[in-house]
C-alpha cells in the first residue's frame, strides 16, 4: 500500500503479542490501514478477535504483558512508535482520544463531572478555572445535556448510562482532538439511547471533521456510521473495504456467515432457522498456518491450510483474506425453514 | 363447552421494593412492576421488551415464584401459583439465564448439573438418570464426551446449551428465557436461537422471552409486551406490533432497530434525554418527559388501559374511544 500524503492515520503491519503462561498469544497480526482526515472506520468482530487490542495498541495503552510492533504507526504525520512519554501524554487527549464501553468505569466516582471535565481541559490548555468551567458547561450543552450548570456539580452515579456516555464524549472532545477511537461506546446502553448516542457522535464527527475509529460487534451500527469497514477475525483483518463493498457484496465466507446469522425484522422469515457458523475460533497461541477461518469455513479446501494468506485486493481496494473469489466458492447452502 | 383457562395468567400483578436511603434515611418504595395483567396460552412465545430497569426481570422472577407479588394474582391453569408446591412448580416451569458463566456451578460436572433436577425430583433410578441426561444432552447438541467435563472447559455457546438441557430435563411446560443470547457472539447467538426454536417444536413448549434485542424478539415471539417503568404500555401480537406500533415508546423502540443496511441512516428516535428515576416516577404518564406527542393531560393523569382489537395500550392518545 502506497502512503498517500493525505493519509491522517497510517498503520502498517501492526502486531500485538501477549505473553501468557501458556505461550505467546498473537492478539493482532498484520493489521494495516490508512484513513484520510474525516473518515470513519469501523472495526467489527466477535469477542476475542483483537479489535479492542488494536485500539489500545494505537493509543499505546496496552497492558504490561503485551508488546506492540509495527512498520509504521503514524497519526497526523507524527510517529507514535518513537514518541517519548512526555510527547505522548501531550498528544493523547489533545490530538487523539478514546471513549470506552462502560462510562461508569471510566469516570471517577469520587469527583463531580465538573471537576473531571475541568481537569481535562486544564491539563492541555492554559486557561483559568473560571474559563475551564464555562468551557465544560458549553460542551455539556453541545452533547445535549440541558441545565448544564447544575449537572457539573453532579457525581457520575447521579446520571443515567446515556448521560454518562454523553459526559464522556464531551470530556474527550473538549480539547478538540482530530482522531477519536471509540471502543463499543453504545454496547452497554439501551437501544433507544444507543440510537441517540450514535446520532450525537455522528453529528459531532461531521461538525468537527473528526477521523474516527469505531469498534463494535454490531453490524447494524456499522452500516449506519462507517465509511470503511474492517472485519476482524482471530487477530487479522479478513475483509476490508467501503461499507457498501463489505456489507452489500461480502467476499469473505466469515463476513457472509455473520450477515446470515442475524435475525433482521422484515427480512428473515420469522421462526425459520438462522444461518450459523459452526465451531469456534482458533487458538491464537503459537503459529497458525493457513487461513485462520479454515476450521469453520464451509468451503475450506486442503489448500486453505497452507502458508500465510495476504489480504488479496479486489476491485477498488476491497481487500479479502481468502484464496477464492465468491463465485469460486461452492453454492451457498439454502436455509431450511421450520413451519410455525 | 368449557373454557380452558390460559396456561398462566397474571392479574393486576404489582411488586414493590423497600429501598433504604442512607443510614438514617427513610425507606422509599420502588414500584418495580405495576398492575400487570397478561394471559399466557400454551404454545405462546411471550416477549417482554423494554429498557433496563423497566421491571422485565422482576416480572419473570414473580412468574418463577422467586419473588411474591405485593398485590395481584398469578394463576397457573386457573389455580393460584402460590398454592402449588415448590416441586410441582419447578416441574412445570424452568428458566434459562443470561450469563452461562455465572449460572452454572463451576465445581460440578456437566452431567451432574444437567441431571440435578432428576435427582431432586427422585422419580428415576440412577442408571435411568444417566441415560435420560445423555438423551437430553444429545437433543441440545452436546456431545456425550462432555458429561464429565466442568463448565470452564466449554465455550459460551456450549454452556448455554447446558443451561437449556438442565431446563428441559424435567419436561416443563414453560421456560423463562431471561436474555438467553445477549452474552453470546452473533454466530453463537444464531445457534442458540435455532436450538430454542427446535426445542419448542419438539417438546411443545411455551416461552417467556426477555430480551432487549428486538431482532431476536421479532424472530421468536408471537406476542410482545412492551414495558416502561413497571407498566405494560403496549401489548399485541408480534406481527401487529412490529407492523403498526401505536404507543410513542413502542414506535421509538422499533425505530431504533438497526438492520445492517448501508443505505439507511442512523434512526432518529425523537426522544428526550431525561431518563426517569424509578424511585421518583413522573406524575401522570411515566413516559411523558421523553414523549414527542405529549399533551397537557399526560403530565396530570395516568392513562388507563384501553383494549383495541386484541391490543392493550396505556396512552392518552388512544383513551376514551380516540
Amino acid at each position: 500500500m502506497a502512503n498517500s500524503p493525505s493519509a491522517y492515520v497510517v498503520v502498517q503491519n501492526l502486531r500485538i503479542d501477549i505473553h501468557t503462561s501458556s505461550g505467546l498469544l498473537h492478539a493482532v497480526s498484520n493489521v494495516s490501514f490508512q484513513l484520510t482526515a474525516g473518515e470513519v472506520l469501523c472495526i467489527v468482530g466477535e469477542s476475542g478477535s483483537g479489535k479492542s487490542m488494536t485500539a489500545l495498541g494505537l493509543m499505546g495503552l496496552l497492558p504490561a504483558a503485551a508488546s506492540r510492533s509495527a512498520e509504521l504507526l503514524s497519526v497526523d504525520g507524527r510517529d507514535l512508535l518513537t514518541m517519548s512519554p512526555e510527547e505522548k501524554s501531550d498528544f493523547l487527549g489533545n490530538r487523539m482520544a478514546m471513549i470506552f464501553q462502560e462510562p461508569m468505569t471510566s469516570l471517577n466516582p469520587c469527583f463531580t463531572i465538573g471537576t473531571q471535565m475541568e481537569e481535562t481541559i486544564r491539563r492541555h490548555r492554559n486557561v483559568s478555572a473560571r474559563d475551564a468551567k464555562l468551557h465544560a458547561a458549553s460542551w455539556l450543552e453541545k452533547v445535549g445535556i440541558p441545565s448544564s450548570a447544575g449537572r457539573l456539580e453532579q457525581y457520575p452515579h447521579q446520571l443515567s448510562g446515556g448521560l454518562r456516555q454523553r459526559v464522556m464524549i464531551a470530556m474527550m472532545l473538549m480539547c478538540e482532538p482530530k482522531l477519536l477511537i471509540a471502543d463499543e461506546p453504545t454496547t452497554a446502553l439501551d437501544v433507544t439511547v444507543q440510537a441517540q448516542i450514535l446520532q450525537l457522535l455522528s453529528a459531532l464527527q461531521k461538525e468537527l471533521g473528526l477521523t474516527m475509529i469505531f469498534i463494535t460487534h454490531d453490524l447494524g451500527v456499522v452500516s449506519r456510521i462507517a465509511d470503511r469497514v474492517a472485519v476482524m477475525y482471530a487477530g487479522e483483518f479478513v475483509e476490508y473495504g467501503t461499507t457498501r463493498q463489505v456489507l452489500k457484496n461480502p467476499q469473505h465466507p466469515y463476513t457472509q456467515g455473520l450477515l446470515k446469522c442475524l435475525p433482521v425484522p422484515g427480512r428473515t422469515r420469522r421462526g425459520a432457522h438462522l444461518g450459523t457458523i459452526p465451531g469456534s475460533g482458533p487458538s491464537l497461541i503459537g503459529n497458525l498456518s493457513g487461513c485462520c477461518f479454515a476450521n469453520r469455513c464451509e468451503y475450506a479446501a486442503p489448500v486453505c491450510l497452507e502458508g500465510k494468506l495476504p489480504l488479496f485486493v479486489r476491485e477498488d481496494e476491497h481487500g479479502v483474506r481468502c484464496r477464492f473469489r465468491p463465485e469460486e466458492l461452492a453454492p451457498l447452502q439454502t436455509v431450511d425453514a421450520v413451519p410455525q | 363447552m368449557t373454557i380452558t383457562p390460559p396456561l398462566m395468567e397474571l392479574r393486576n400483578v404489582s411488586r414493590d421494593f423497600l429501598i433504604k436511603a442512607g443510614l438514617f434515611g427513610q425507606k422509599k418504595i420502588l414500584r418495580a412492576v405495576r398492575s400487570v395483567s397478561i394471559d399466557i396460552e400454551k404454545g405462546d412465545v411471550l416477549a417482554l421488551v423494554g429498557e433496563s430497569g423497566c421491571g422485565k426481570t422482576t416480572l419473570a422472577r414473580m412468574l418463577m415464584n422467586v419473588l411474591e407479588p405485593t398485590s395481584g394474582d398469578i394463576l397457573y391453569q386457573g389455580k393460584p401459583n402460590k398454592d402449588r408446591s415448590a416441586a410441582d412448580r419447578s416441574r412445570k416451569l424452568q428458566a434459562v439465564f443470561q450469563d452461562p458463566y455465572s449460572s452454572l456451578n463451576p465445581r460440578k460436572t456437566i452431567g451432574s448439573i444437567v441431571s440435578l433436577p432428576l435427582w431432586i425430583h427422585g422419580d428415576l433410578a440412577s442408571a435411568a438418570i444417566r441415560s435420560e441426561t445423555l438423551k437430553i444432552m444429545d437433543k441440545v447438541g452436546l456431545p456425550a464426551r462432555v458429561y464429565d467435563n466442568y463448565p470452564n472447559q466449554l465455550s459460551g455457546g456450549q454452556r448455554q446449551r447446558v443451561a437449556i438441557a438442565r431446563a428441559l430435563i424435567l419436561k416443563p411446560e414453560i421456560i423463562i428465557c431471561d436474555e438467553p443470547t445477549s452474552a453470546l457472539d452473533v454466530s453463537v447467538q444464531s445457534q442458540i436461537l435455532n436450538l430454542l426454536i427446535d426445542m419448542k417444536h419438539e417438546f411443545n413448549l411455551t416461552y417467556v422471552l426477555i430480551s432487549h434485542n428486538l431482532g431476536v424478539v421479532e424472530h421468536l415471539a408471537n406476542k410482545v409486551a412492551v414495558m416502561y417503568l413497571g407498566r405494560i404500555v403496549e401489548m399485541a401480537a408480534c406481527e401487529e406490533l412490529f407492523s403498526s406500533p401505536r404507543h410513542p415508546y413502542t414506535k421509538a423502540l422499533l425505530a431504533s432497530i438497526m438492520a445492517p443496511d448501508p443505505d439507511l441512516d442512523i434512526p432518529d428516535v425523537d426522544l428526550g434525554v431525561a431518563f426517569p428515576n424509578a424511585m421518583n416516577p413522573p406524575v401522570g404518564c411515566a413516559f411523558h418527559p421523553r414523549c414527542n406527542q405529549k399533551m397537557p393531560i399526560c403530565t396530570i393523569e395516568q392513562p388507563s388501559k384501553v383494549l383495541q382489537q386484541e391490543r392493550t395500550l396505556e396512552c392518552h392518545l388512544f383513551g376514551n374511544g380516540r
